[in-house]
């Protein structure tokens, strides 16, 4: 599976499985373009993969409006040419509430920054993948694209439409060889919370583990049947094999990376 | 079966499966308030209604106007004092130029009003009743998704995300609200012969949906025919029904095994 020094194009890539993928393409020697709405995030990515000898370029965009997105590829196309591989993997947590008190500048954020710029990524990369007749695109899904979740419906219906999405994105691109897959994380240790501005959980770091280990049958949470939770190194493996030559034949579909949670 | 006295709004009302609902629940003898942004379409509705002896009320809404949706729900509560039974049926399945071709093309102004008023507009409505029947400890509410919001069609990008995102705000919904009595489920027809399919008396493209196309990998209907959109009201109005009471979070194809798999 080593990298045939491809370009790719991750978004969200200054941390959690963004970075994690981020670092296992630059190992096996893709070049990576490490996008980020934090720069300096990006850039601690940029330096892990130099580190390790890879090959790295940190690019700051806000992938939830269309002109960042068309100025982050162009600068990615000139720094590294056009992307053989784009994962989109940026994305906001919300906090906890009821799904009936989600105001309309919320649902409109989480369906901009989970959706809408995943949308707006593979329009400004796919034209040169169906010049090339070919490429691959990996986006993160949830488990909670398909298990509804207590109290957070507004970020599972945006991730049912990232499904969805990536579902109809294969049907279309299909013809160009383009694959689109997803993968559906469930838990995993990542600052995603942190990173959107989300406060935490209450108690300490081992008492959520412990809880999310347990599920709670209060808000319908099962737990972790593998009995540990995900790495972003989980999530990263998974997203490089469906970027991979080998995965060819794989499209349309969502690898659920996530201990069984979502069997339930 | 039950309906005496209970309140029903239905959105997307003055055509297609509204119009069709609206009709259907007025017969099991509930008030219907019929929304929809077509005033004369609401009119004629609501006359055909009371032609028949029923109780209708028209409200003038555009479900993409948060502003709009609760005035309308909370407008409908205080002229007939409680509702039971709300179902989203506004919907479009094109909003420009670009929104029913390649999703590479799609414009973001065609994508957000697909989503403004599919998903939010249902989303809208949905948290607006919701606050009274949880006050009232009891309510159905029943959303429209669609088999293509889960088979992916070519050419229905904006419109399947969009009802992919009903399909699990019904489900979410439902979770939350189960522990007052109210139940959340949606239908999710398959092609229907409504004006959303094609022109009235495009026969062709009606052959077309039932036949198959096999140029974007879309299979018929095995069941050989179109449905009617009385054919999912009825559906509707069993799950806004009292004998529904134990289901909820579900999603009833009514699609003739347009969906196979």
């Amino acid at each position: 599976m080593a990298g045939d020094g491809r370009t790719v194009l991750i978004t969200g890539a200054g941390s959690g499985i963004g970075r994690a993928a981020a670092e296992t393409f630059g190992r096996q020697g893709d070049r990576v373009a490490v996008a980020d709405v934090n720069q300096k995030n990006a850039d601690e990515t940029v330096q892990a993969i130099r580190r390790a000898g890879g090959q790295a370029t940190a690019f700051a965009a806000d992938v939830s409006r269309r002109a960042s997105v068309d100025a982050l590829v162009a600068s990615v196309r000139q720094t590294y040419g056009p992307a053989h591989v784009l994962v989109n993997n940026a994305g906001i947590a919300l906090p906890s509430m009821s799904i009936v008190d989600v105001d309309a500048a919320t649902w409109r954020r989480v369906l901009d920054v989970n959706l809408k710029s995943m949308l707006f990524c593979c329009q400004a990369v796919v034209p040169s993948m169906i010049e090339a007749r070919g490429g691959r695109i990996v986006n993160t899904a949830s488990t909670a694209a398909k298990v509804p979740r207590w109290e957070i419906g507004a970020y599972c219906v945006s991730k049912a439409a990232v499904l969805h999405l990536t579902r109809c994105l294969a049907m279309e691109l299909a013809q160009y060889g383009i694959t689109v897959n997803a993968v559906g994380p469930g838990a995993t240790i990542t600052n995603l919370r942190a990173n959107s501005g989300v406060p935490e959980l209450p108690g300490s770091a081992e008492a959520r583990r412990e809880a999310q280990l347990k599920g709670d049958m209060g808000t319908f949470r099962i737990g972790v049947p593998l009995g540990r939770l995900g790495e972003a190194q989980d999530q990263a493996d998974a997203i490089v094999f469906l970027a991979s030559p080998e995965a060819s034949y794989i499209s349309g579909q969502c690898l659920y990376v996530d201990g069984l949670q979502s069997q339930c | 079966m039950a309906g005496t006295e209970r309140v029903a709004a239905v959105t997307g009302a003055a055509s297609g499966i509204g119009r069709a609902t609206a009709l259907a629940l007025s017969r099991q003898g509930a008030r219907v308030a019929l929304c929809d942004r077509n005033r004369s379409g609401l009119d004629e509705v609501a006359k055909a209604i009371q032609g028949e002896g029923g109780q209708a009320r028209v409200v003038e809404l555009d479900v993409s106007d948060q502003g709009q949706a609760v005035q309308a729900i909370d407008g409908i509560v205080e002229g007939w004092g409680q509702l039971d039974v709300l179902v989203n049926a506004a919907g479009i399945s094109s909003s420009g130029p670009t929104s029913r071709g390649p999703a590479m093309g799609i414009s973001e102004q065609d994508w957000d009003r697909i989503l403004d008023v599919n998903l939010l507009g249902t989303v809208y409505c949905a948290q607006a009743a919701a606050r009274h029947m949880i006050r009232q400890r009891g309510g159905r509410i029943v959303n429209i998704a669609s088999v293509a919001g889960i088979i992916p069609r070519i050419n229905s990008a904006a419109y399947g995300a969009s009802k992919a995102g009903v399909r699990m705000f019904t489900k979410c919904l439902a979770l939350e609200l189960a522990r007052y009595g109210v139940t959340v489920n949606a239908v999710a027809p398959g092609p229907i012969d409504t004006p959303m399919l094609g022109p009235e008396g495009d026969q062709s493209i009606r052959a077309r949906y039932v036949a198959g196309m096999p140029e974007l990998f879309r299979l018929g209907v095995p069941l050989g025919k179109l449905g009617k959109p009385e054919d999912v009201a009825s559906a509707i109005a069993y799950l806004a029904s009292e004998e529904a009471h134990h289901i909820t979070g579900a999603i009833l194809n009514v699609d003739g095994m347009a969906q196979l798999s």
